[in-house]
């Protein structure tokens, strides 16, 4: 996967794509739950997107999208969707919202 | 001209401080509970006003945002953006917040419950009328303004509303 270069603090700092970083974030998230079973990443041109499934949350019937800036080891804002496995199973009945196309999801991690 | 998104999750924020504010006086421990829980409601709703993937409407009817919020924050990267440890985070508050979310009287019914919870009495299978200064469970570490999680739950949600902004946009 390509990186892209930039300029950034007036140094030269390499930037890595958004599916590079996705999996970097989905990696530590991924290490930082142990309830978390399978990740997805939802394609986005400009932030990362991932759906989780965990047993961290409970079964809400709710999907509940929160968006957070940048982090520094994070270069892109980042969209996480958590779901219990049992809203998981029954996705096709929850409510979401028009911008995550669950067609398009690529799951990333499966522990 | 209607309110945006981002003026509704403003005003959610401001009342979120209020109720910390409320939380930090001399109120009894059912009451600080019970400010607790909605107070990181309130700062759960802000979040997902901010990132416009669900109207106002929508996010208004949710009671369910802060436990997902806070298990998110147990990650090295968001939690970098606190003054809290990830540990800190999954194994101190998230309990707490979970527990807290779960005595709110409509994720109590949602879940098919009919009590213990906050705010409100409930009947109990004896039967009698129970009230949250009475009968709520482990009430007694919410029972002082003084109990060390009450100090650190009550930081952590002050650093989530003054920096709402910079942790969610």
């Amino acid at each position: 996967m390509s990186e892209t270069t930039q300029m950034q603090s007036g140094s030269i700092g390499r930037v890595p794509s958004i599916d590079i970083a996705a999996r970097e974030l989905a990696g530590a998230h991924s290490d930082d739950d142990d309830n978390l079973t399978e990740i997805y990443l939802l394609p986005h041109p400009t932030e990362i997107r991932l759906l989780e499934v965990t047993s961290s949350v409970g079964p809400t019937g709710e999907v509940l999208p929160f968006r957070f800036e940048p982090a520094a080891d994070v270069p892109y804002r980042s969209l996480v969707v958590q779901l219990h496995p049992d809203d998981w199973a029954r996705r096709s009945e929850l409510e979401w919202p028009v911008e995550l196309d669950l067609a398009a999801v690529r799951q990333i991690i499966k522990k | 001209m209607v309110p945006s998104e981002k003026e509704w999750a403003d005003g959610y924020l401001r009342q979120a401080q209020e109720d910390l504010r409320a939380a930090s006086e001399g109120v009894g421990a059912s009451v600080r509970a019970m400010l607790l829980q909605m107070a990181f409601e309130k700062i759960a709703k802000a979040a997902l006003l901010r990132n416009g993937q669900w109207g106002v409407e929508r996010t208004q009817a949710t009671h369910r945002g802060a436990t997902h919020m806070v298990n998110l924050l147990a990650n090295k990267a968001y939690a970098s953006k606190t003054t809290f440890s990830v540990g800190t985070i999954r194994h101190e508050f998230l309990p707490l917040v979970r527990e807290l979310e779960e005595l709110n009287p409509a994720v109590a019914r949602q879940s098919g419950r009919q009590g213990p919870w906050l705010e409100y009495p409930w009947e109990t299978p004896e039967p009698r009328v129970a009230v949250p200064c009475e009968d709520l469970p482990r009430l007694d570490r919410y029972g002082t303004k003084h109990a060390p999680k009450v100090v650190l739950l009550l930081r952590f949600a002050g650093e989530l509303v003054r920096n709402h902004a910079k942790i969610f946009g």
